[in-house]
């Protein structure tokens, strides 16, 4: 139970730094195949065609910025914060990022998606009728993408603190602010290949 | 058999007051303040004692703990300021 409450604690930072890094490079994958792509943490947008070596240049600008904003933080508060456990923290956590591309990239969504694309392109905005199975679809998609966002900004903290040795509330609460702003600017920056 | 540390009845710090020799039975009376190793709860004197047998490698105690290196850190971390604390207080 510990390794999803937290893995942080029981799990070394290589073990979790490889984890990380082989979610990545399947998530790239991924993210070619169904041309979907993370744009910061907490955005997956459609028909982004990219290659592989695009992919994971993408979500290396996503991780390397967060890792990089997080251990600025981190080392103001913690001196012996360490980079290696920040990259860990913030690979593992984007797992669940991944998880949630991987729901996106899933047929019967894309299938949804699109009907609720093309009812807006006929009908417009006003009154766009969804068929039970496409509305049961995207409602479902929707609370497990909501839930697993949660989770990721759960394990985020959890490992942010045991990184900077934090003992504060608000330093919870700075972390998700800071994760919050940063994804906003990199989607205002727009670094993306 | 644990050692209280704290008055159970007032929570205030105890200290020690008579010493016992377990082989003659003489007893020595007096006020004797706690060292500070005495004042750390047993999961820190534990914690303490595996540091001192890893040769102070936290990575060691980390893989022996079964624990990640940055929770053995924070740990002993946690620990140097009680023990700062108690010296401060004395």
């Amino acid at each position: 139970m510990k390794i999803f409450t937290n893995p942080f604690e029981i799990c070394s930072e290589k073990r979790l730094l490889l984890v990380g890094l082989l979610a990545t490079l399947f998530a790239g994958w991924i993210s070619t195949c169904s041309s979907t792509l993370i744009f910061g943490s907490l955005k997956v947008i459609n028909n982004y065609h990219q290659s592989y070596g695009q992919a994971l240049i993408n979500l290396a600008i996503t991780l390397v910025s967060n890792s990089v904003i997080l251990f600025a933080f981190a080392r103001i508060r913690y001196p012996k914060t360490r980079l290696i456990d920040v990259f860990s923290v913030v690979f593992t956590a984007h797992i669940i990022i991944y998880i949630l591309l991987g729901l996106t990239a899933l047929p019967i969504v894309q299938e949804s998606v699109r009907a609720v694309e093309l009812e807006i392109l006929d009908e417009g905005f006003q009154m766009p009728e969804l068929e039970k199975i496409h509305q049961f679809t995207l409602g479902a998609i929707g609370v497990l993408s909501i839930s697993l966002i949660i989770y990721f900004f759960y394990l985020l903290v959890v490992g942010m603190k045991i990184a900077m040795n934090s003992k504060s509330k608000w330093e919870s609460v700075v972390l998700v602010l800071l994760v919050f702003i940063w994804n906003t600017c990199l989607q205002f920056l727009n670094l993306y290949v | 058999m644990k050692l209280p540390i704290y008055c159970p009845s007032c929570a205030q710090k105890l200290s020690v007051s008579k010493l016992l020799c377990t082989t003659c039975e003489t007893e020595v009376t007096g006020k004797y303040e706690m060292p500070v190793f005495m004042q750390l709860s047993v999961e820190e004197q534990e914690f303490f004692m595996a540091f001192l047998l890893c040769s102070g490698s936290l990575k060691e105690m980390a893989t022996q703990m079964g624990k990640s290196y940055p929770t053995v850190r924070n740990k002993l971390d946690d620990l140097i300021v009680k023990i700062k604390k108690l010296n401060d207080e004395k």
